[in-house]
């Protein structure tokens, strides 16, 4: 993929990723055919601060993690009252990064 | 998500939901003064789960109608309480993964529409009912 492609991609979605990925995904994108440009571009990543207001104020319910497609998870907070609230707070520092690795997850398919 | 977190997210869950059945049955007057639910602490209703606890301890004594009057959740607990250590310890000791497989079909089939539509219907109808049933 050209540079500036690359440049433009990285400066634009860099807070979807975990800052010690990022060289690792330029190199990615570099080594990627330029067609899948367009692609990248509809991906739609999930944003972590999004997740993290939604965590504070429907934690409890496992919404959060509902979101992030980890179902189970959010079945498991919602029927246990966000696990006796300890599960809750514990997810308050979490959910951000795990909305980073699978924003990472879902680039690294869509670049297969 | 991977096996490893599976595993140890569901072995601190069920450790914590026998800690927490036992020290309701044990020091039931300290315990249910704990204000553990934030949504209820911060909204003053109920969440779909709260009366679980005491629905579970309804079910130890054999109380069917009075854990569905509490909350019918606890019927699904109940049974997850007592289940998972033993699963849980078999899988760590033989090195199979069943509890992972298991989870992983669960999770693709709450997640078919209909079976998620069902699921969110009657959640929803138990937390209005237990809504009702704090306030009026």
């Amino acid at each position: 993929m050209e540079q500036s492609k690359v440049d433009m991609f990285i400066t634009t979605n860099s807070k979807f990723f975990e800052s010690h990925l990022i060289p690792h995904i330029h190199e990615m994108l570099q080594n990627a055919d330029d067609s899948k440009y367009i692609m990248l571009q509809s991906l739609g990543f999930k944003d972590p601060t999004t997740l993290l207001i939604v965590s504070l104020l429907v934690g409890t319910l496992g919404i959060d993690r509902f979101m992030l497609g980890d179902t189970g998870i959010g079945i498991g907070k919602l029927l246990t009252c966000g696990g006796l609230g300890i599960w809750t707070i514990v997810d308050y520092f979490l959910i951000m990064g795990r909305t980073r690795e699978l924003n990472f997850e879902k680039l690294q398919r869509a670049l297969l | 998500m991977n096996r490893q977190r599976i595993y140890i997210i569901a072995t601190a869950a069920s450790v914590a939901g026998l800690c927490w059945v036992f020290l309701h049955l044990h020091y039931p007057q300290k315990m249910f003064s704990l204000p553990v639910c934030i949504f209820r602490n911060i909204t003053g209703l109920p969440c779909p789960s709260c009366g679980s606890t005491h629905s579970v301890l309804c079910l130890l004594k054999f109380d069917i109608a009075g854990a569905v009057a509490e909350n019918p959740i606890g019927l699904i607990l109940t049974p997850l309480i007592f289940i998972l250590p033993p699963w849980l310890t078999i899988d760590f000791v033989s090195g199979r993964n069943s509890f992972y497989k298991f989870y992983l079909s669960a999770e693709s089939f709450v997640r078919k529409p209909w079976v998620a539509t069902c699921l969110i219907g009657a959640l929803t109808a138990n937390w209005i009912w237990s809504i009702c049933k704090n306030t009026l």
